[in-house]
């Protein structure tokens, strides 16, 4: 499993922290994850907007318009109270996850 | 350029009734895509590129969507299918119009045209009909998935003009010969049509692997029917007879097709969490998975 396959499994998580920063919208997002993984996270518009219908289902993000910017509104997004009680149980589990594979994989047995 | 992505979208989503929520929708997508776009552009992309990059990143919009939104217009269906149902019922009723004069006119100068009118237009009509009806409706048909048209065009295409070549050869060789069996040998032009529409689709879509795999296996499929229908037929004579083994062989090829590709193009859906179902994986880009005519 290559870190792309290991960062795919925590899109929601990712988009929460950006959320969590300031709110966003679908590009913006896909270039801030490219950017800030060095360009190794190449995560598409798709799966962006996967998320963002998921996470807006369950109440963690709430959607607004924008102005209209190169022809069409931008629909911006951002985490509601619940969306950051989420993201802090996720982090936290991503914390212990990550301590216990430091251990396992990288630490002396 | 946003009329283009505009018209991508409707197309895309023309079946689905037209909720606030898939406008909106369909709006947020319009304003992603312009930004890839301009992005793509930034980098010295070509217009094309540009534009096919973006379709990709985009992948299945659809998928975006949770089903509950995604409800079928019953009126659009119905709207489209009248469409077609009064297009070939004109396309028929000029089909025997063309027919019922030539055949009046000829009762009119004292010959009996109607046997023979009614032999040389009626499968020419039937093929043309099958033509159009494969090149512009399934255009827009709802059953319709990415990737599946080109390669289903390039086929009806070669299909047709085999087709076109096997009536054209059959009519003359029958007219100016008393062989009895012209009809029967000259069903060779079909298995080799597919072989050659086959072979085609081998050259056009040379990175998609998985499809490579198919279409070699259905290539030694046909030539083990032509050689069985050859060897058969020059042993027993029976070449009246014979020529029904493609039709089984079409068969077979359909079933093995549809389970072979059918499960290709349907992917998972959002709700499952899987967030690669809406991604456009290698294969699916190797496979030409944007409409060469959305690029266009």
């Amino acid at each position: 499993m290559n870190a792309p396959d290991i960062l795919r499994g925590h899109t929601d998580t990712i988009i929460l922290n950006i959320l969590k920063c300031g709110d966003s919208y679908g590009y913006e997002i896909a270039k801030t994850i490219y950017d800030v993984s060095g360009g190794v996270f190449d995560i598409t518009e798709a799966t962006v907007y996967v998320a963002f219908r998921r996470l807006e289902q369950a109440g963690f993000i709430e959607a607004y318009w924008g102005d209209n910017t190169g022809g069409a509104r931008r629909r911006y997004y951002k985490i509601t109270e619940s969306g950051t009680e989420k993201y802090v149980r996720l982090a936290a589990e991503w914390q212990n996850a990550s301590g216990l594979l430091n251990k396992l994989i990288g630490g002396n047995l | 350029m946003k009329e283009k992505f505009q018209r991508y979208l409707d197309r895309k989503f023309f079946v689905y009734f037209k909720s606030a929520k898939l406008n909106e929708y369909k709006e947020e997508l319009l304003s992603g895509m312009l930004e890839r776009y301009e992005a793509y552009k930034a980098e010295k992309l070509s217009d094309d590129e540009a534009y096919k990059r973006t379709l990709e990143r985009f992948g299945d919009v659809a998928a975006g969507m949770p089903a509950s939104d995604l409800r079928p217009d019953k009126r659009e269906t119905v709207v489209r299918a009248g469409r077609y149902v009064i297009a070939a019922a004109l396309y028929w009723m000029l089909i025997i119009t063309v027919y019922l004069s030539v055949c009046l006119l000829g009762n009119y100068a004292g010959q009996s045209y109607w046997g023979v009118a009614a032999k040389y237009t009626f499968p020419f009509a039937g093929l043309l009909f099958v033509c159009i009806a494969l090149f512009g409706g399934f255009r827009t048909s709802a059953v319709y998935k990415k990737g599946a048209l080109p390669r289903l065009t390039l086929a009806a295409a070669i299909m047709t003009v085999g087709t076109f070549i096997y009536l054209l050869i059959s009519f003359i060789v029958d007219s100016r010969s008393a062989w009895s069996v012209t009809w029967s040998v000259t069903w060779i032009i079909f298995p080799i049509s597919m072989m050659i529409a086959l072979l085609t689709d081998l050259i056009v879509n040379k990175g998609d692997n998985k499809a490579a795999k198919i279409v070699k296996i259905a290539l030694l499929g046909a030539a083990v029917f032509i050689a069985a229908y050859l060897g058969i037929s020059f042993i027993t004579g029976a070449w009246k007879i014979t020529w029904i083994m493609f039709l089984f062989a079409v068969i077979a090829g359909l079933v093995f097709g549809l389970v072979k590709l059918g499960g290709r193009s349907v992917k998972g859906g959002w709700q499952n969490g899987d967030t690669e179902a809406a991604d456009l994986g290698d294969d699916d880009k190797e496979a030409g998975g944007i409409d060469p005519d959305e690029i266009a």
